[in-house]
């Protein structure tokens, strides 16, 4: 490929928007309420894989949280089991606005390597103009 | 105009510089992939030595980062990786001037207005 | 009125020989033209641009081999090499239109 360092860093501006979705996602359904009969919302992971040679990252598939979440006990929720249960989310707060930052980080030291890029493959662009 | 060592080792040189823009943009798609281990260009002292001996020409070699780890088994370090990015860009400019200059001379030399 | 002639005016001594002010320096006559002078101007302006384009050349690899401290010692040294080539160029084209000037004209 000709300009090899942008498409590298596309690679990783798109695993990086992968994980921020996610995150959002996760944070979006933290109180989500589940019947006892089925699985609790899960959390959903972004597995991230090296390509081979020189050809960035690429997200190989997802991971999913626990689906027992947390047994909490709400008589008055209209899914609430002859106990009084629902499933919560096993999701913990701090631990996802930490990810979101560091997704974040991850996109834009991304998208600062293709500004890099560019600025080389002009320099190569002007070699003898003039 | 350039002699040949300097033309082979700016254009080794260009190589070389390439490659590690290349590796740098790898190692920050990779800087939160768990068990990677960022890569590192080489090719300066190999140029040096090889500008000594009179010939100029060098192949870049790449190797692995010996930092220690994050939990993840990750060790990209994102402010190394950004600074040396800067710096390459700005080497790569300078040599693609330097050898830009010599066919400007060129040209001055053909110019008989 | 009687307007007696004008005598002659003799009375008034002659213009007395003349003395240079010594502002001026007599112009000698064209010598012989030697050789030398663009010649050897031109040959040594050549050597100058060699020695630049060397240095130049040695600057440059040492920055991209990273022993450089400052990088402006090698770009000012290579805009100087490529100015003195561009200089040494229109002395030559213009030294060319001058002989090119002189043989055309007529004896």
């Amino acid at each position: 490929m000709t300009f090899d360092a942008i498409g590298i860093a596309a690679t990783g501006l798109t695993m990086h928007r992968k994980w921020l979705d996610a995150v959002s996602d996760n944070l979006a359904n933290i109180n989500t309420v589940k019947p006892t009969s089925g699985a609790a919302f899960q959390a959903r992971y972004v597995v991230a894989q090296e390509g081979q040679g020189n050809t960035g990252v690429y997200v190989q598939g997802a991971a999913y949280g626990s689906a027992e979440g947390r047994l909490t006990y709400k008589p008055d929720d209209p899914m609430a089991d002859a106990n009084g249960y629902v499933r919560l989310p096993d999701i913990d707060l701090a631990s996802q606005m930490g990810q979101l930052i560091m997704a974040q980080r991850g996109y834009q030291a991304n998208a600062a390597v293709v500004d890099r890029a560019k600025e080389s493959y002009q320099a190569a662009i002007q070699i003898g103009r003039s | 105009m350039l002699d040949s060592v300097t033309s082979a080792a700016l254009s080794s040189a260009l190589d070389g510089l390439a490659m590690r823009q290349r590796t740098i943009a790898n190692n920050i798609a990779n800087v939160n992939t768990p068990n990677y281990h960022a890569k590192r260009v080489l090719f300066e002292d190999a140029l040096a030595k090889s500008v000594q001996n009179g010939d100029g020409r060098v192949t870049a070699e790449v190797a692995r980062s010996l930092e220690p780890t994050e939990l993840n088994g990750n060790n990209v370090n994102l402010d190394t990786e950004t600074l040396s990015n800067v710096d390459t860009v700005l080497r790569y400019q300078f040599a693609s001037q330097a050898v830009g200059n010599e066919f400007s001379a060129v040209r001055a030399a053909i110019r008989t207005t | 009125m009687d307007i007696s002639s004008i005598s002659s005016v003799s009375s008034m001594g002659s213009v007395q020989g003349v003395t240079g002010t010594g502002y001026l320096k007599p112009a000698g006559g064209t010598s012989a033209t030697n050789d030398s002078g663009f010649a050897a101007e031109f040959s040594g302006a050549v050597d100058n641009l060699q020695q630049l384009q060397s240095t130049s050349n040695d600057l440059a690899i040492k920055a991209v081999t990273g022993d450089l401290q400052d990088i402006h010692a090698a770009t000012i040294a290579s805009t100087r090499a490529q100015v003195t080539m561009e200089l040494v160029a229109a002395v030559r084209n213009k030294g060319v239109e001058a002989f090119n000037d002189i043989m055309r004209m007529q004896a």
